[in-house]
Protein backbone atom coordinates (compact mmCIF):
# COMPACT_ATOMS: atom_id res chain seq x y z
CA UNK A 1 0.00 0.00 0.00
CA UNK A 2 1.69 3.27 -0.90
CA UNK A 3 2.14 5.81 1.86
CA UNK A 4 1.02 9.11 1.51
CA UNK A 5 3.27 11.74 0.86
CA UNK A 6 3.83 14.54 3.17
CA UNK A 7 3.25 18.02 2.40
CA UNK A 8 7.12 18.49 1.97
CA UNK A 9 7.55 16.05 -0.60
CA UNK A 10 4.48 16.91 -2.44
CA UNK A 11 5.57 20.78 -2.30
CA UNK A 12 8.68 19.63 -4.26
CA UNK A 13 7.08 17.39 -6.60
CA UNK A 14 4.52 20.03 -7.20
CA UNK A 15 7.17 22.58 -7.78
CA UNK A 16 8.73 20.42 -10.45
CA UNK A 17 5.31 20.15 -12.11
CA UNK A 18 3.74 17.39 -10.87
CA UNK A 19 0.16 18.11 -11.16
CA UNK A 20 -1.02 15.24 -9.09
CA UNK A 21 1.05 16.43 -6.09
CA UNK A 22 -0.30 19.33 -6.62
CA UNK A 23 -3.85 17.65 -6.83
CA UNK A 24 -3.16 16.06 -3.69
CA UNK A 25 -2.40 19.31 -1.96
CA UNK A 26 -5.17 20.65 -2.66
CA UNK A 27 -7.10 18.37 -1.75
CA UNK A 28 -5.65 17.80 1.53
CA UNK A 29 -5.98 21.48 2.77
CA UNK A 30 -8.89 23.07 0.48
CA UNK A 31 -11.79 22.29 3.20
CA UNK A 32 -9.53 24.46 5.95
CA UNK A 33 -8.63 27.04 3.58
CA UNK A 34 -11.55 27.56 2.73
CA UNK A 35 -13.34 27.30 6.33
CA UNK A 36 -10.80 29.58 7.20
CA UNK A 37 -11.85 32.24 4.36
CA UNK A 38 -15.54 31.44 5.18
CA UNK A 39 -15.39 32.68 8.94
CA UNK A 40 -13.24 35.58 7.85
CA UNK A 41 -15.64 36.85 4.91
CA UNK A 42 -18.83 35.68 6.75
CA UNK A 43 -20.62 34.61 3.77
CA UNK A 44 -20.55 31.28 1.33
CA UNK A 45 -20.27 33.48 -2.06
CA UNK A 46 -17.10 35.64 -0.92
CA UNK A 47 -15.36 32.08 0.42
CA UNK A 48 -15.77 30.73 -2.68
CA UNK A 49 -14.21 33.35 -4.14
CA UNK A 50 -11.29 34.03 -1.72
CA UNK A 51 -10.63 30.33 -1.56
CA UNK A 52 -10.40 30.25 -5.18
CA UNK A 53 -8.45 33.71 -5.14
CA UNK A 54 -5.93 31.85 -2.83
CA UNK A 55 -5.68 28.60 -4.55
CA UNK A 56 -4.66 30.22 -7.89
CA UNK A 57 -2.18 32.86 -5.88
CA UNK A 58 -0.84 29.59 -3.98
CA UNK A 59 -0.14 28.03 -7.71
CA UNK A 60 1.57 31.07 -8.83
CA UNK A 61 3.70 31.87 -5.20
CA UNK A 62 4.58 27.90 -4.81
CA UNK A 63 8.22 28.43 -6.58
CA UNK A 64 8.71 31.32 -4.45
CA UNK A 65 7.87 29.24 -0.69
CA UNK A 66 10.97 28.10 1.04
CA UNK A 67 9.78 25.81 3.15
CA UNK A 68 10.44 27.50 6.17
CA UNK A 69 6.64 27.09 7.89
CA UNK A 70 4.78 24.34 6.40
CA UNK A 71 2.81 24.68 3.93
CA UNK A 72 -0.53 24.58 6.28
CA UNK A 73 1.03 28.04 7.73
CA UNK A 74 1.81 29.61 4.45
CA UNK A 75 -1.49 28.86 2.98
CA UNK A 76 -3.60 30.09 5.64
CA UNK A 77 -1.58 33.38 5.28
CA UNK A 78 -2.32 33.88 2.06
CA UNK A 79 -6.33 32.55 2.53
CA UNK A 80 -6.16 35.17 5.11
CA UNK A 81 -5.01 37.77 2.59
CA UNK A 82 -7.27 36.87 -0.05
CA UNK A 83 -9.95 36.44 2.17
CA UNK A 84 -9.26 40.01 3.60
CA UNK A 85 -9.08 41.62 -0.16
CA UNK A 86 -12.15 40.04 -0.56
CA UNK A 87 -13.66 42.03 1.99
CA UNK A 88 -11.73 45.39 1.80
CA UNK A 89 -13.58 44.91 -2.12
CA UNK A 90 -17.13 43.89 -0.73
CA UNK A 91 -16.86 47.07 1.47
CA UNK A 92 -15.87 49.06 -1.44
CA UNK A 93 -18.99 48.07 -3.22
CA UNK A 94 -22.21 49.59 -2.84
CA UNK A 95 -24.77 47.42 -1.74
CA UNK A 96 -28.06 46.02 -3.08
CA UNK A 97 -30.87 45.01 -1.27
CA UNK A 98 -30.26 41.31 -0.56
CA UNK A 99 -29.16 38.45 1.37
CA UNK A 100 -26.22 39.69 2.90
CA UNK A 101 -27.52 42.70 4.33
CA UNK A 102 -30.82 41.25 5.65
CA UNK A 103 -28.58 38.38 7.09
CA UNK A 104 -26.60 41.23 8.80
CA UNK A 105 -29.11 43.38 9.86
CA UNK A 106 -31.74 41.43 10.99
CA UNK A 107 -30.57 38.34 11.89
CA UNK A 108 -31.89 34.55 11.76
CA UNK A 109 -35.63 36.09 12.78
CA UNK A 110 -36.02 37.78 8.99
CA UNK A 111 -35.76 34.62 7.25
CA UNK A 112 -39.21 33.10 5.95
CA UNK A 113 -39.80 29.67 6.69
CA UNK A 114 -40.57 27.70 4.62
CA UNK A 115 -41.07 23.99 6.49
CA UNK A 116 -42.91 24.65 9.81
CA UNK A 117 -41.62 21.43 11.53
CA UNK A 118 -38.42 22.05 10.38
CA UNK A 119 -37.73 23.59 14.42
CA UNK A 120 -34.55 22.04 15.22
CA UNK A 121 -33.13 22.62 11.49
CA UNK A 122 -34.36 26.91 12.12
CA UNK A 123 -32.81 26.75 15.32
CA UNK A 124 -29.48 25.46 14.04
CA UNK A 125 -29.77 27.80 10.79
CA UNK A 126 -30.24 30.75 13.88
CA UNK A 127 -27.21 29.49 15.81
CA UNK A 128 -25.39 30.45 12.08
CA UNK A 129 -26.70 33.44 11.75
CA UNK A 130 -25.91 34.34 15.18
CA UNK A 131 -22.46 33.45 14.78
CA UNK A 132 -21.84 35.42 11.58
CA UNK A 133 -23.13 38.10 12.55
CA UNK A 134 -21.38 38.24 15.89
CA UNK A 135 -18.06 37.62 13.90
CA UNK A 136 -18.99 39.99 11.37
CA UNK A 137 -19.27 42.39 14.15
CA UNK A 138 -15.60 41.68 15.18
CA UNK A 139 -12.81 43.95 13.70
CA UNK A 140 -10.51 41.70 11.50
CA UNK A 141 -7.75 42.23 13.72
CA UNK A 142 -9.76 40.15 16.85
CA UNK A 143 -11.58 37.82 14.17
CA UNK A 144 -9.09 36.62 12.06
CA UNK A 145 -6.49 34.72 15.21
CA UNK A 146 -9.95 33.06 16.39
CA UNK A 147 -10.58 31.64 13.06
CA UNK A 148 -7.00 30.41 12.83
CA UNK A 149 -7.31 28.90 16.00
CA UNK A 150 -10.39 27.57 16.19
CA UNK A 151 -10.68 26.52 12.04
CA UNK A 152 -7.37 26.14 11.15
CA UNK A 153 -6.56 24.46 14.48
CA UNK A 154 -2.97 26.90 14.35
CA UNK A 155 -1.44 27.18 17.96
CA UNK A 156 -0.85 30.96 18.85
CA UNK A 157 3.35 30.11 17.77
CA UNK A 158 1.57 29.82 14.04
CA UNK A 159 -0.78 32.00 14.48
CA UNK A 160 1.65 34.83 15.20
CA UNK A 161 3.62 33.77 12.42
CA UNK A 162 0.82 33.72 10.00
CA UNK A 163 0.24 37.28 10.96
CA UNK A 164 3.43 38.52 11.82
CA UNK A 165 2.39 39.95 15.29
CA UNK A 166 3.99 38.70 18.78
CA UNK A 167 2.37 35.51 20.71
CA UNK A 168 1.31 37.51 23.61
CA UNK A 169 -0.86 39.76 20.82
CA UNK A 170 -2.03 36.62 19.49
CA UNK A 171 -2.98 35.60 22.88
CA UNK A 172 -4.80 38.47 23.72
CA UNK A 173 -6.80 38.98 20.89
CA UNK A 174 -8.00 35.64 20.64
CA UNK A 175 -9.58 35.88 24.56
CA UNK A 176 -10.63 39.61 23.80
CA UNK A 177 -12.05 38.50 20.46
CA UNK A 178 -13.82 35.33 22.65
CA UNK A 179 -14.87 37.47 25.10
CA UNK A 180 -16.61 40.08 22.93
CA UNK A 181 -18.06 37.06 20.71
CA UNK A 182 -19.81 34.91 23.61
CA UNK A 183 -21.30 38.42 24.67
CA UNK A 184 -22.54 39.18 21.28
CA UNK A 185 -24.21 35.88 21.03
CA UNK A 186 -25.65 35.92 24.37
CA UNK A 187 -26.97 39.34 23.78
CA UNK A 188 -28.61 38.49 19.85
CA UNK A 189 -29.96 35.36 22.11
CA UNK A 190 -31.90 37.92 24.54
CA UNK A 191 -29.62 36.70 27.69
CA UNK A 192 -27.97 39.61 29.59
CA UNK A 193 -26.64 37.89 32.38
CA UNK A 194 -24.21 36.06 30.61
CA UNK A 195 -20.70 35.07 32.09
CA UNK A 196 -18.43 35.62 29.65
CA UNK A 197 -19.22 39.68 30.24
CA UNK A 198 -18.56 39.47 34.00
CA UNK A 199 -16.17 40.80 35.21
CA UNK A 200 -14.12 42.92 32.28
CA UNK A 201 -11.58 43.66 34.51
CA UNK A 202 -9.76 41.93 36.94
CA UNK A 203 -10.59 43.56 40.16
CA UNK A 204 -7.86 45.89 41.84
CA UNK B 1 -9.65 47.52 9.53
CA UNK B 2 -13.42 46.70 9.94
CA UNK B 3 -16.23 49.28 9.15
CA UNK B 4 -18.68 47.36 11.36
CA UNK B 5 -18.97 48.47 15.23
CA UNK B 6 -15.73 47.43 16.98
CA UNK B 7 -16.89 47.53 20.77
CA UNK B 8 -13.71 50.22 20.65
CA UNK B 9 -11.24 47.15 21.10
CA UNK B 10 -7.88 47.10 21.62
CA UNK B 11 -4.96 44.59 22.67
CA UNK B 12 -4.52 45.62 26.12
CA UNK B 13 -8.02 46.15 27.78
CA UNK B 14 -8.62 42.33 27.67
CA UNK B 15 -9.68 40.88 31.38
CA UNK B 16 -7.27 38.41 32.88
CA UNK B 17 -10.27 36.01 33.49
CA UNK B 18 -10.52 35.68 30.00
CA UNK B 19 -7.14 35.53 28.45
CA UNK B 20 -7.13 32.63 31.19
CA UNK B 21 -10.26 30.57 30.08
CA UNK B 22 -9.38 31.00 26.32
CA UNK B 23 -5.58 29.38 27.14
CA UNK B 24 -6.96 26.90 28.97
CA UNK B 25 -9.68 26.11 26.47
CA UNK B 26 -6.55 25.96 23.74
CA UNK B 27 -4.58 24.20 25.57
CA UNK B 28 -2.12 26.55 26.03
CA UNK B 29 -2.16 27.01 29.83
CA UNK B 30 0.39 27.07 32.06
CA UNK B 31 0.16 24.04 34.85
CA UNK B 32 -0.47 27.04 37.52
CA UNK B 33 -3.34 28.51 35.07
CA UNK B 34 -4.87 25.58 34.91
CA UNK B 35 -5.37 24.65 38.23
CA UNK B 36 -6.03 28.51 38.76
CA UNK B 37 -9.36 27.56 36.18
CA UNK B 38 -9.55 24.19 37.91
CA UNK B 39 -10.50 25.83 41.67
CA UNK B 40 -12.75 28.68 40.19
CA UNK B 41 -16.42 27.94 39.12
CA UNK B 42 -16.24 31.34 37.57
CA UNK B 43 -13.90 30.70 35.16
CA UNK B 44 -14.91 27.16 34.42
CA UNK B 45 -18.46 28.92 33.49
CA UNK B 46 -16.32 31.10 31.32
CA UNK B 47 -14.61 28.12 30.04
CA UNK B 48 -17.60 26.31 29.15
CA UNK B 49 -18.69 29.20 27.24
CA UNK B 50 -15.82 29.74 25.48
CA UNK B 51 -15.49 26.08 24.03
CA UNK B 52 -18.94 25.70 22.98
CA UNK B 53 -17.72 29.12 21.13
CA UNK B 54 -15.04 27.24 19.73
CA UNK B 55 -16.88 24.16 18.76
CA UNK B 56 -19.40 27.08 17.04
CA UNK B 57 -16.76 28.48 15.29
CA UNK B 58 -15.43 25.48 13.94
CA UNK B 59 -18.50 24.56 12.52
CA UNK B 60 -17.85 25.77 8.93
CA UNK B 61 -20.69 24.57 6.79
CA UNK B 62 -19.58 22.47 4.01
CA UNK B 63 -18.20 23.20 1.03
CA UNK B 64 -20.15 21.92 -1.84
CA UNK B 65 -18.49 19.85 -4.00
CA UNK B 66 -18.71 22.05 -7.23
CA UNK B 67 -17.39 24.85 -5.28
CA UNK B 68 -14.19 23.11 -4.64
CA UNK B 69 -14.00 21.58 -8.39
CA UNK B 70 -14.48 25.18 -9.81
CA UNK B 71 -11.59 26.45 -7.24
CA UNK B 72 -9.39 23.26 -8.35
CA UNK B 73 -9.76 24.00 -11.91
CA UNK B 74 -9.03 27.68 -11.92
CA UNK B 75 -5.72 26.83 -9.67
CA UNK B 76 -5.12 24.25 -12.37
CA UNK B 77 -5.47 26.33 -15.15
CA UNK B 78 -3.48 28.75 -13.52
CA UNK B 79 -0.49 25.53 -13.39
CA UNK B 80 -1.03 24.96 -16.84
CA UNK B 81 -0.43 28.73 -18.03
CA UNK B 82 2.39 28.69 -15.74
CA UNK B 83 4.08 25.52 -16.71
CA UNK B 84 2.85 26.62 -20.93
CA UNK B 85 5.44 29.32 -20.16
CA UNK B 86 8.15 28.00 -18.51
CA UNK B 87 8.30 25.56 -22.03
CA UNK B 88 9.14 28.44 -24.14
CA UNK B 89 13.15 29.04 -24.38
CA UNK B 90 13.55 32.10 -22.34
CA UNK B 91 15.97 33.80 -24.32
CA UNK B 92 13.88 34.04 -27.16
CA UNK B 93 10.95 34.89 -25.56
CA UNK B 94 13.05 37.85 -23.79
CA UNK B 95 14.40 38.83 -27.16
CA UNK B 96 11.49 38.36 -29.79
CA UNK B 97 8.30 38.01 -28.18
CA UNK B 98 5.06 37.18 -30.44
CA UNK B 99 3.46 39.75 -31.89
CA UNK B 100 0.32 39.13 -30.70
CA UNK B 101 1.09 38.68 -26.99
CA UNK B 102 3.31 40.71 -24.29
CA UNK B 103 6.59 38.12 -23.47
CA UNK B 104 6.59 36.94 -20.30
CA UNK B 105 10.38 36.69 -19.16
CA UNK B 106 11.51 34.29 -16.97
CA UNK B 107 13.01 36.02 -13.79
CA UNK B 108 15.63 33.92 -14.01
CA UNK B 109 17.28 34.82 -17.65
CA UNK B 110 16.75 38.33 -16.81
CA UNK B 111 18.96 38.27 -14.25
CA UNK B 112 21.65 36.97 -16.10
CA UNK B 113 24.23 39.44 -18.11
CA UNK B 114 21.62 42.30 -19.12
CA UNK B 115 20.57 42.75 -15.42
CA UNK B 116 24.63 43.22 -14.37
CA UNK B 117 25.37 45.63 -17.02
CA UNK B 118 22.54 47.70 -16.15
CA UNK B 119 22.96 47.10 -12.59
CA UNK B 120 26.55 48.91 -13.37
CA UNK B 121 24.72 51.55 -14.91
CA UNK B 122 21.52 52.28 -12.56
CA UNK B 123 25.01 52.48 -9.73
CA UNK B 124 26.22 55.61 -11.21
CA UNK B 125 22.70 56.42 -11.70
CA UNK B 126 21.87 55.84 -8.08
CA UNK B 127 25.34 58.32 -6.91
CA UNK B 128 24.01 61.09 -9.06
CA UNK B 129 19.97 61.12 -8.47
CA UNK B 130 20.78 60.57 -3.93
CA UNK B 131 23.19 62.90 -4.30
CA UNK B 132 20.69 65.86 -5.84
CA UNK B 133 18.30 64.36 -3.98
CA UNK B 134 19.97 64.79 -0.65
CA UNK B 135 21.50 68.47 -1.90
CA UNK B 136 17.89 69.32 -2.90
CA UNK B 137 16.54 68.27 0.46
CA UNK B 138 18.55 69.79 2.70
CA UNK B 139 17.18 73.22 1.83
CA UNK B 140 13.67 71.90 2.37
CA UNK B 141 11.61 70.95 5.90
CA UNK B 142 13.34 66.93 6.01
CA UNK B 143 16.05 67.59 8.37
CA UNK B 144 15.03 64.62 10.16
CA UNK B 145 16.24 61.93 7.81
CA UNK B 146 16.83 59.17 10.15
CA UNK B 147 12.78 59.05 10.09
CA UNK B 148 10.88 56.56 8.38
CA UNK B 149 7.92 58.17 7.81
CA UNK B 150 10.11 61.05 6.36
CA UNK B 151 12.21 58.89 4.32
CA UNK B 152 9.03 57.59 2.70
CA UNK B 153 8.39 60.97 1.69
CA UNK B 154 11.60 61.89 0.33
CA UNK B 155 11.20 58.87 -1.60
CA UNK B 156 7.69 60.11 -3.22
CA UNK B 157 9.21 63.59 -3.40
CA UNK B 158 12.60 62.73 -4.97
CA UNK B 159 10.52 60.75 -7.95
CA UNK B 160 9.52 63.34 -9.94
CA UNK B 161 13.06 65.28 -9.68
CA UNK B 162 14.38 61.97 -10.30
CA UNK B 163 12.22 61.79 -13.15
CA UNK B 164 13.54 65.12 -14.47
CA UNK B 165 17.13 64.58 -14.02
CA UNK B 166 16.86 60.87 -15.78
CA UNK B 167 14.24 61.58 -18.26
CA UNK B 168 17.00 63.37 -20.63
CA UNK B 169 19.59 61.06 -20.61
CA UNK B 170 17.76 57.67 -20.25
CA UNK B 171 15.76 55.87 -22.91
CA UNK B 172 12.03 55.58 -21.33
CA UNK B 173 10.67 52.04 -20.65
CA UNK B 174 8.27 50.56 -23.43
CA UNK B 175 5.26 52.52 -22.12
CA UNK B 176 5.35 56.06 -19.83
CA UNK B 177 4.70 55.33 -16.22
CA UNK B 178 3.55 58.49 -14.86
CA UNK B 179 4.56 59.97 -11.02
CA UNK B 180 2.95 58.33 -7.87
CA UNK B 181 0.37 61.37 -7.27
CA UNK B 182 0.73 62.46 -10.74
CA UNK B 183 -2.01 62.70 -13.44
CA UNK B 184 -3.74 59.13 -14.72
CA UNK B 185 -2.93 60.43 -17.81
CA UNK B 186 0.50 59.57 -17.88
CA UNK B 187 0.13 56.70 -16.43
CA UNK B 188 1.58 53.17 -18.15
CA UNK B 189 -0.66 51.85 -20.94
CA UNK B 190 -1.12 47.89 -20.24
CA UNK B 191 -3.42 45.71 -22.43
CA UNK B 192 -2.59 42.06 -21.24
CA UNK B 193 -1.22 40.66 -18.01
CA UNK B 194 1.67 39.65 -19.26
CA UNK B 195 2.70 43.16 -19.84
CA UNK B 196 2.57 43.52 -16.15
CA UNK B 197 5.58 41.94 -16.20
CA UNK B 198 7.06 44.47 -17.00
CA UNK B 199 6.44 46.45 -14.24
CA UNK B 200 8.03 43.57 -11.96
CA UNK B 201 9.94 45.25 -8.89
CA UNK B 202 12.31 42.03 -8.98
CA UNK B 203 13.93 43.64 -12.07
CA UNK B 204 14.30 47.74 -10.28
CA UNK B 205 16.23 45.70 -7.08
CA UNK B 206 18.45 43.91 -9.56
CA UNK B 207 19.32 47.43 -11.13
CA UNK B 208 20.16 48.62 -7.89
CA UNK B 209 22.16 46.47 -5.49
CA UNK B 210 22.60 47.41 -2.15
CA UNK B 211 26.04 47.27 -2.50
CA UNK B 212 26.12 50.53 -4.41
CA UNK B 213 24.63 52.39 -1.63
CA UNK B 214 25.97 55.17 -0.47
CA UNK B 215 26.59 55.42 3.70
CA UNK B 216 25.60 58.87 3.93
CA UNK B 217 22.38 58.27 1.51
CA UNK B 218 19.44 59.77 3.53
CA UNK B 219 17.08 57.26 1.90
CA UNK B 220 16.54 53.87 3.21
CA UNK B 221 17.53 50.59 1.48
CA UNK B 222 14.12 50.52 -0.40
CA UNK B 223 13.94 54.16 -1.65
CA UNK B 224 18.15 53.49 -3.17
CA UNK B 225 16.58 50.85 -4.63
CA UNK B 226 13.82 52.85 -5.84
CA UNK B 227 16.39 55.65 -6.61
CA UNK B 228 17.97 53.74 -8.92
CA UNK B 229 15.40 52.52 -10.96
CA UNK B 230 13.26 55.86 -11.30
CA UNK B 231 13.34 55.62 -15.21
CA UNK B 232 10.93 52.53 -14.89
CA UNK B 233 9.77 52.53 -11.14
CA UNK B 234 9.36 56.49 -10.19
CA UNK B 235 7.46 54.58 -6.32
CA UNK B 236 8.83 52.23 -4.10
CA UNK B 237 8.67 49.15 -4.69
CA UNK B 238 9.12 47.62 -1.11
CA UNK B 239 7.88 50.40 1.04
CA UNK B 240 7.32 49.02 4.29
CA UNK B 241 4.00 49.74 7.09
CA UNK B 242 5.45 53.47 7.93
CA UNK B 243 6.12 54.06 4.31
CA UNK B 244 2.53 52.62 3.30
CA UNK B 245 0.91 54.83 5.53
CA UNK B 246 2.72 58.13 3.95
CA UNK B 247 1.39 56.53 0.29
CA UNK B 248 -1.77 56.11 1.66
CA UNK B 249 -1.90 59.60 1.82
CA UNK B 250 -2.20 59.96 -1.55
CA UNK B 251 -5.44 57.65 -1.76
CA UNK B 252 -7.78 60.60 -2.41
CA UNK B 253 -6.06 60.81 -5.86
CA UNK B 254 -5.53 57.20 -6.55
CA UNK B 255 -8.67 55.60 -4.84
CA UNK B 256 -7.37 51.93 -6.38
CA UNK B 257 -4.28 52.24 -3.32
CA UNK B 258 -7.26 51.67 -0.59
CA UNK B 259 -7.38 48.20 -2.24
CA UNK B 260 -4.34 46.83 -1.51
CA UNK B 261 -3.70 44.05 0.92
CA UNK B 262 -1.15 44.30 3.54
CA UNK B 263 1.40 42.53 1.43
CA UNK B 264 1.04 44.10 -1.43
CA UNK B 265 3.16 47.25 -2.76
CA UNK B 266 2.32 49.99 -4.87
CA UNK B 267 4.44 49.69 -8.52
CA UNK B 268 3.01 52.01 -10.82
CA UNK B 269 -0.05 54.31 -11.87
CA UNK B 270 -1.20 52.24 -15.57
CA UNK B 271 -4.33 52.55 -17.86
CA UNK B 272 -5.37 48.80 -17.73
CA UNK B 273 -7.15 48.32 -21.37
CA UNK B 274 -8.83 52.28 -21.16
CA UNK B 275 -9.30 51.80 -17.34
CA UNK B 276 -7.29 53.96 -14.74
CA UNK B 277 -5.53 51.60 -12.33
CA UNK B 278 -2.94 50.89 -10.09
CA UNK B 279 0.30 48.06 -10.84
CA UNK B 280 0.62 46.57 -7.25
CA UNK B 281 3.23 43.18 -6.62
CA UNK B 282 2.54 40.97 -3.93
CA UNK B 283 5.59 40.24 -1.63
CA UNK B 284 4.11 37.14 -0.55
CA UNK B 285 3.31 35.09 -3.55
CA UNK B 286 5.09 37.54 -6.59
CA UNK B 287 2.22 38.06 -8.11
CA UNK B 288 1.72 41.50 -10.27
CA UNK B 289 -1.81 42.87 -9.78
CA UNK B 290 -3.92 45.55 -11.96
CA UNK B 291 -6.31 46.99 -9.57
CA UNK B 292 -9.10 49.50 -10.63
CA UNK B 293 -10.18 52.38 -8.19
CA UNK B 294 -13.14 50.31 -7.21
CA UNK B 295 -11.19 47.64 -5.95
CA UNK B 296 -11.83 45.55 -9.15
CA UNK B 297 -8.94 43.16 -9.93
CA UNK B 298 -8.46 43.54 -13.88
CA UNK B 299 -6.12 41.35 -13.94
CA UNK B 300 -3.27 39.56 -12.28
CA UNK B 301 -0.15 37.40 -13.17
CA UNK B 302 2.80 35.96 -11.91
CA UNK B 303 6.32 35.90 -12.11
Amino acid sequence: MAVPLDDRALVTAAKGGDRGALDQLFRRHYDRIHGVCRRITGNDADAADAAQEAMIAMVRGLANFDGRASFGTWAYRIATNASLDELRRRRRRPLVAGRDRDEHEHGAGHHEVADPNAGQQIDQLGDRYQLDAALAALPDDFRVPVVLRDVADLDYAEIAAVLDIPIGTVKSRIARGRGVLAHTISRLDGNHDDVSHRPTHAPE
Amino acid sequence: MNDEPDHNLSDEDVSPQHLLASAFVDGEATEAERHEVQSSPQLQALVGSFQQLKVQVADVPLVSSNTREVAFAAAFAAFDSLAEAGEQPAATAAVSPPAHVAPVIELASRRRWPGRVMSAAAGLLLVGVVGIAVLNGRGGNDSDSSSATVAGDALIESAPAAEATAGADVPAPAATVGSFNGSAAVATIIDTPEQLLTLDPLAASDLAPPSTASPESSLPATAETQAASETSLPVATTVEPTAKATIAEFATTRPALACMSTDQVFLADIQYQGIFAIAARDTVTGMITAIADDCTVLASVGP
